[in-house]
């Protein structure tokens, strides 16, 4: 896969996703399911090594470009990543002033559940994949409702603003 | 922020590379991958939830398992379903 391919496939990813672990369903698809150009385990291995650091989720696409092409693919992945942030300041000066209209805030909303939705279905190959014998299922399990029922981070996160208790939350809403 | 945690990423994953064949470390690294794919689901209902009370709550299940349905059951790319998500939620208003 080239440089130009793998940084239009990330870039769609991270502009159809709206929080930060949206964009996995679509970059599975693209690259585990269509270009066939990394494993479900090497998606897995980007996601842990993406959560392992601090930082936006998004950084798991460094780790999947350096899967794919090396430092390259590296760097072609936080471009990728980075990209949605400067685009955000036209589109918010031409869009902005729809952003407010119920029908767009609804839309808005909608495509955020169906994230949500999307990502409980990415989740089924990938458990499939990798948790494989007890212990691994019984770690997954914890590690969810670890993060259902409390607000520690998943490794090394951050304070959510406005969090008086000082307590620390996953960064799901990160990039 | 983020160009340093991304070398910190690039050395993680180099490090994966390098450890395959050491059994301890793969098995650690299961256990990672393992937590990895429990996160998954957790924020899938971090991002629900605001939507699962209310009059918000049916519209939420009917995006939600309609989400999982069309991407599982019928193979539909996910760009499709958000696109499909998006048309839903301008002609069926979620409540403020």
């Amino acid at each position: 896969m080239n440089l130009f391919l793998l940084y239009i496939v990330l870039c769609k990813a991270m502009l159809t996703s709206f929080s930060g672990p949206t964009s996995l369903p679509v970059v599975r698809h693209d690259l585990v399911e269509r270009y066939q150009v990394v494993t479900d385990r090497q998606l897995e291995a980007a996601v842990a090594a993406g959560r392992a650091t601090p930082g936006p989720f998004g950084l798991y696409l460094v780790s999947l470009g350096y899967f794919i092409a090396g430092v390259p693919g590296g760097c072609v992945g936080l471009l990728a990543l980075i990209t949605p942030a400067f685009l955000v300041i036209p589109m918010l000066r031409y869009l902005g002033q729809h952003v407010n209209r119920p029908a767009v805030r609804s839309a808005t909303r909608s495509v955020t559940l169906a994230a949500a939705g999307l990502l409980v279905s990415t989740t089924v190959p990938l458990a499939r994949d990798s948790l494989t014998s007890t212990v691994p299922i019984l770690i997954a399990i914890g590690t969810m409702f670890f993060l259902v029922f409390t607000k520690k981070p998943t490794f090394l996160g951050r304070p959510r603003r406005g969090d008086s208790r000082g307590a620390w939350q996953p960064d799901v809403t990160d990039v | 922020m983020t160009v340093p945690a991304a070398i910190v990423v690039v050395l993680l994953t180099q490090s994966y590379g390098a450890l395959q064949s050491n059994a301890i470390a793969m098995a650690a690294l299961g256990g990672v991958v393992a937590a990895a794919v429990g996160m998954m689901p957790a924020a899938a209902w971090q991002l629900a939830r605001p939507y699962l009370y209310g009059m918000r709550a049916l519209h939420a299940l009917v995006i939600v398992g309609g989400a999982v349905a069309l991407s599982l059951g019928f193979g539909v790319s996910p760009i499709q379903v958000l696109g499909i998500a998006a048309i839903l939620g301008f002609l069926w208003r979620i409540p403020e």
